[in-house]
């Protein structure tokens, strides 16, 4: 990792390496787009550096607060704390075309009673160079700074203020010119190329403009407005005036005329341009002193004698301020507030020109809500309790942003771009998580490579060979039953014959495989009996005579193996988050040897918010909806059974409620015994149910 | 949460829609498979088959106008619109009228219940506006003194339309307000044109929840475009051709083959199977869309022909498409696409992408392209007559002739970037056949207006529709802070070293 630049002694933010267990926590993305992530001072990791917030003085202290929030958009949120003035920096993706940004706010707020400064340091790479707005890594824009506040920057004595693209031998110039005229900086999108020169307060000079157009080869397609300070402007059209690849200069008397001892110079686009990116080739400036020959400047003669000579996107230009972390003095009264939003090139993407784009702080919020939301709203609706709500989301939004593509095919990875990490049996606590929530079509994907073929190369670590057995890279011997308990509960939450006919085939020899087996730990023969279970279930559904066959060695491997097995506990935070998941969801609903199960696992936490809901919970019955809400000495618990197929018992389990257990209960307005697990059933007959917990 | 979740255009909730749950009976099940007690005989696809209503793919946001009246209290005397104009015959006049083309154009307008006829009025509207900002304001002025009040109202922030009509406004009344970004105004007694700026706020939230689906490459990503809101989804191409390959000739297909032929002027190439396909290949859209909870696709489909993973282009299905008022634009061009989404959400009109063409001799644009919709004149309206052809540069399939109706005013428009619009206007000359012509099917040529020279039109991929609407793609423009390019007028001039 390059080293930052200038981070002070007295403690400003310190950068963590990146970590895989500890990056995972602060993962911000959108799906199937290369996440960012913050690490645990809230820096931004990005494919290209690490951008860190930090108050400089009052001296900042470490973290003193990090949260994760994942509902409606993953942000990382870090807070800071240096005598009474507090930094809240929160980091998001926003999903703007083409390819994202990072979008980065400090928020400094002053909790004490007097007035006081602040300065808050934006640490970068070294090797970004910053213009006024527009932090480049060479042509590519990485940063972009608010409007305002302005940073305190230095300026040296001349160069670009940025935002424009240097692009070394780009021009092909003909004839006798000065090697200037090879390379240009570009203004993409009609940024217009500034320059300022320090010169004597109001003092004259004679500055030259070189320009050699070898794109377009026709008039009227990229003319260019010129201003030279003090001086009447110019428009030129190198094609019309000189030709395709023909250099030529243009002259102009001009003055400091706001007398701020700088001259600037401005390339613009011209308003009827077709082509509104601008190009400047080089630029001279002259002593008023010194006779110049535009003849000569053009021949390269005259550029020894020149007070500044910029070989303008080439070795002999600089940009205006000098490199290093750039600083904000900010001053706020007692209780006052300032927010500073900063734009972040995220993997594959660059900041849009903040001078021109349409993006607004609310609107990029809005855009990043609008693609989770909808992300999020295809899956099954579940009210629950703030932080449960962040756990089951934060799980969800984990696997989209981890998860590994090519061509359609889709692998649920343990950590984003480490294929070499992925192991079958994580996956299938992944895709079970997305099928359980409603997430069918997710898991669909994901699934693809196991039965499908053939699997693209960048993925081709999780196929199937030809004798039915998964690849793993991690070379678990659990793998094989777990992939086929991955394939198997999809079918059967799913339903959907189509899929499943195409599927089986991969499934039977993934069968065939694990049936062979005869040696192994016994996690791998419990694995392996478990896969067996589920894919005999999937062939029972289809008819096949094979189910009595594979169900029968299933038992032969482990009497004990149960179908609904999540295996044991993965290291990788993704999949740990995804068996925590689909424990939330079966503490909800569960199915157990042909019931429906309903508040297996519910504690006493949950029902703090008074209401919980599940809309829509995928079963094999088909889907389950579930309310419950609290009454003083009651819990109303309503279900609807969405499916055709009838499971063979409702059961309701009777949790505690505020340390109390249950004393009876109401099933459909009638009187139930309570089991000696403090559960009672119902058997189904409509698709409407009701039970009302009792307490004292 | 987006329009695209609450308008339920994505299935949202548990993927349900094709999936259908296993009965408990496996004997039921074994009497629906095919034989072979050891294979899972399940009926191939069958989910494929379920009927998709076009219709339902085209985004119906709820937009929300608010509209007022603003005026002096009367009785008048002097002052413009005039003390002998009828002031309240006129208020409820408009009202009426306004409220017959928002409910044409499918925008809820909540009217004032009275006149605008005070300060305290004014900042009441003012407040309220800000609190809960509406889609767009609609002031309608009935006295020359209250442009003041429009002025700061316009100045909210919100979309805002100025209805003036005649006798309530000099030139200079309108002159700086009228050419404000965020602000249209209408000085005028054309009603049509009012009914034009409600359809400009609700193409702007069609725009915002319009999901794009872009059909190319091999990867899947979501972004939103800047400015109009739009969500564009790319998925890898082949998810279109392997659907396509699983697609049955369902009763749907061979109907829609039916239809298509039946209603054809000619048939030169495409075979009746060629037609069963493209019917095929629209099934397959409306099931990509549905799958992927979109309301418009583009799709590289020059890729795919070349390619040779689909016997037919879905020249036929887009077609089709833009008869329905969704776009389905060419070659995953995703500027293409949403400037075919603008013709249909600002005007209700199907556009035409093509490639432009120079008719050096006769100094006029030929555009030229595979597909066209036929409903030219306006959705749900009639059709101009069409010619089924093959694929012109493969020669394959079903592709459409669109006969464009000579002396049609014309219009060009071409999104240039997110945030810039390229529009032109002109008049169609006659249509070109292939033969005698290379290049595709749908051939047109167009005397363009305020351009000297054809060669200097402006843009590729542009699309074309009927009608002079240039003033009111401005309007839109203008309303949004889109930046608005035409082709040049003059042809450039060489000039001397």
């Amino acid at each position: 990792m390059k080293p930052l630049t200038c981070l002070s002694v007295l403690g400003l933010l310190v950068l963590a390496r990146a970590s895989g267990a500890s990056s995972l926590d602060l993962l911000l993305g959108v799906p199937d787009m290369q996440p960012s992530w913050a690490d645990a001072d809230g820096a931004l990791h990005e494919d290209w550096g690490v951008v860190a917030l930090g108050l400089e003085d009052p001296a900042g202290a470490p973290a003193v607060s990090r949260r994760y929030e994942v509902s409606p958009v993953p942000t990382a949120v870090t807070e800071t704390a240096a005598g009474a003035v507090t930094l809240t920096t929160s980091a998001y993706r926003a999903p703007v075309w083409p390819a994202g940004v990072d979008v980065l706010t400090a928020r400094l707020r002053n909790r004490g009673a007097v007035e006081t400064s602040a300065r808050l340091q934006v640490a970068l790479p070294e090797r970004v160079g910053l213009g006024d707005r527009v932090g480049s890594l060479g042509a590519r824009p990485v940063l972009a700074l608010p409007a305002e506040p302005r940073p305190v920057r230095r300026e040296l004595d001349w160069g670009c203020t940025g935002g424009v693209v240097p692009m070394p031998g780009w021009a092909r110039p003909e004839g006798e010119c000065d090697p200037a005229f090879r390379n240009i900086r570009a203004g993409m999108g009609g940024v217009p190329i500034i320059y300022r020169f320090a010169v004597p307060v109001g003092a004259e000079r004679t500055v030259f403009l070189g320009l050699c157009e070898s794109h377009w080869d026709a008039p009227g397609r990229r003319p260019v407005m010129l201003y030279a300070e003090g001086a009447p402007k110019a428009e030129i059209d190198p094609i019309a005036a000189w030709g395709q690849h023909k250099p030529g200069c243009l002259r102009f008397d001009a003055r400091d005329a706001d007398g701020d001892g700088r001259l600037q110079i401005v390339v613009a686009p011209h308003p009827q341009a077709e082509d509104k990116n601008t190009i400047l080739n080089a630029l001279w400036v002259f002593s008023p002193d010194v006779y110049v020959d535009t003849r000569d400047v053009l021949a390269g003669r005259a550029s020894a004698a020149a007070e500044y000579y910029v070989d303008v996107g080439g070795e002999k230009d600089q940009l205006l301020y000098g490199s290093g972390p750039v600083t904000y003095e900010i001053t706020l009264a007692p209780g006052a507030e300032q927010e500073l939003c900063f734009l972040v090139a995220c993997a594959g993407g660059s900041v849009p020109n903040p001078e021109a784009t349409p993006w607004t702080p609310v609107s990029l919020r809005r855009a990043a809500e609008d693609v989770w939301g909808d992300w999020f709203a295809r899956g099954a609706r579940v009210a629950l309790p703030p932080a449960l709500m962040a756990r089951w989301n934060g799980a969800l939004a984990r696997i989209m942003m981890t998860r590994a593509q090519a061509d359609d095919f889709y692998a649920a990875l343990p950590e984003y771009g480490l294929p070499d990490r992925f192991s079958h049996a994580a996956a299938a606590r992944m895709i079970l998580a997305l099928d359980l929530t409603g997430h069918g079509d997710e898991a669909e994907r994901m699934l693809r490579g196991y039965w499908d073929t053939p699997v693209p190369g960048p993925l081709a670590f999780l196929g199937q060979d030809a004798d039915g057995r998964w690849r793993d890279p991690v070379e678990d011997p659990c793998a094989q039953g777990c992939a086929l308990q991955a394939l198997a509960h999809h079918a059967l939450l799913s339903g959907d014959r189509d899929w499943i006919g195409r599927a089986w085939p991969a499934m039977e020899r993934g069968a065939r495989w694990l049936e062979e087996t005869r040696d192994g730990a016994l996690e791998a023969r419990r694995a392996a009996a478990v896969g067996l279970l589920g894919a005999a279930r999937v062939a029972a559904l289809l008819g096949l005579a094979d189910a009595t066959r594979i169900e029968e060695r299933a038992r032969e491997l482990d009497p004990r193996a149960d179908w609904e097995s999540t295996g044991a506990e993965d290291e990788a935070p993704v999949a740990r988050a995804a068996a925590e998941l689909v424990a939330m969801r079966r503490a909800l609903v569960a199915e157990r040897e042909g019931a429906v199960e309903l508040l297996a696992g519910l504690a006493g936490d949950w029902l703090e918010a008074g209401a919980l809901s599940a809309e829509g919970l995928p079963t094999e019955f088909g889907p389950v909806s579930l309310t419950v809400r609290r009454a003083p000495k009651a819990l109303r618990v309503t279900v609807r059974l969405g499916g055709e197929r009838r499971p063979e018992a409702l059961v309701c389990h009777l949790p505690e409620m505020d340390g109390r257990k249950a004393v009876g209960a109401r099933a459909d307005g009638r009187e139930v015994e309570t089991g000696a697990g403090g559960e009672v059933g119902i058997t189904p007959v409509g698709g409407l149910h009701r039970v009302d917990v009792l307490y004292p | 949460m987006s329009e695209q979740a609450r308008t339920g255009t994505s299935r949202g909730g548990c993927a349900m829609s094709r999936r259908r749950f296993l009965s408990t009976a496996s004997s039921a099940l074994l009497g629906a498979f095919a034989l072979g007690a050891d294979r899972p005989a399940v009926a191939a696809d069958e989910g494929l088959a379920e009927y998709l209503d076009l219709a339902g793919f085209r985004p119906r946001p709820t937009v929300t106008v608010r509209e007022a009246v603003l005026r002096f209290p009367p009785p008048y005397w002097l002052g413009w619109p005039g003390t002998a104009y009828d002031l309240e015959g006129h208020r409820r006049q408009y009202a009426e009228a306004f409220a017959q083309a928002a409910r044409r154009v499918g925008v809820e307008l909540r009217a004032e219940p009275g006149p605008l006829e005070s300060e305290q009025a004014v900042n009441r509207l003012a407040q309220e506006l800000r609190a809960a900002p509406p889609d767009a304001v609609l002031l309608s002025l009935q006295h020359m003194g209250a442009w003041g009040w429009a002025d700061r109202l316009a100045r909210l922030g919100v979309s805002t339309i100025i209805f003036a009509p005649i006798g309530t406004a000099f030139t200079g009344h309108v002159l700086e307000i009228s050419r404000r970004p965020g602000v249209h105004v209408v000085s005028s007694l054309e009603m049509a044109a009012v009914e034009q700026t409600l359809r400009m706020v609700r193409a702007k939230r069609q725009f915002e929840a319009t999901r794009l689906l872009v059909v190319a490459g091999d990867q899947r990503r979501e972004t939103v475009v800047e400015r109009l809101g739009t969500k564009v989804r790319y998925i890898p191409r082949r998810r279109l051709h392997e659907l396509f390959a699983r697609m049955p000739e369902t009763e749907e297909a061979l109907s829609v083959a039916r239809e298509m032929r039946g209603s054809a002027r000619r048939i030169v190439e495409p075979t009746w199977q060629d037609t069963v396909n493209a019917a095929r290949s629209y099934l397959t859209a409306k099931r990509l869309l549905h799958e992927e909870g979109a309301n418009a696709l583009t799709t590289d489909c020059l890729g795919m022909v070349t390619a040779k993973l689909v016997p037919t282009p879905p020249c036929m299905a887009a077609s089709i498409f833009q008869d329905g008022g969704v776009t389905y634009g060419c070659e995953a061009d995703v500027f293409g696409a949403l400037s075919l989404m603008l013709s249909s959400y600002l005007f209700d009109k199907p556009g035409f992408m093509n490639d432009p063409v120079p008719e050096t001799v006769k100094n006029l644009l030929i555009t030229s392209h595979c597909t066209c919709g036929t409903r030219l004149n306006g959705l749900g309206g009639k059709r101009e007559p069409y010619i089924l052809r093959s694929h012109s540069e493969s020669n394959l399939g079903v592709s459409m002739q669109v006969l464009w109706r000579e002396g049609q005013r014309v219009t060009l428009v071409r999104f240039l970037g997110p945030g810039d619009v390229l529009v032109d206007t002109g008049t169609v000359v006659g249509n070109v056949d292939t033969p005698p012509a290379g290049g595709c099917r749908t051939d047109f040529e167009i005397r363009m207006d305020n351009v000297e020279d054809a060669r200097d039109v402006l843009g590729f991929h542009q699309v074309v529709f009927y009608g002079d609407h240039r003033r009111d793609v401005e309007a839109f423009c203008q309303m949004y802070g889109l930046g608005v390019a035409h082709s040049p007028e003059r042809a450039p001039r060489r000039e001397d070293a």
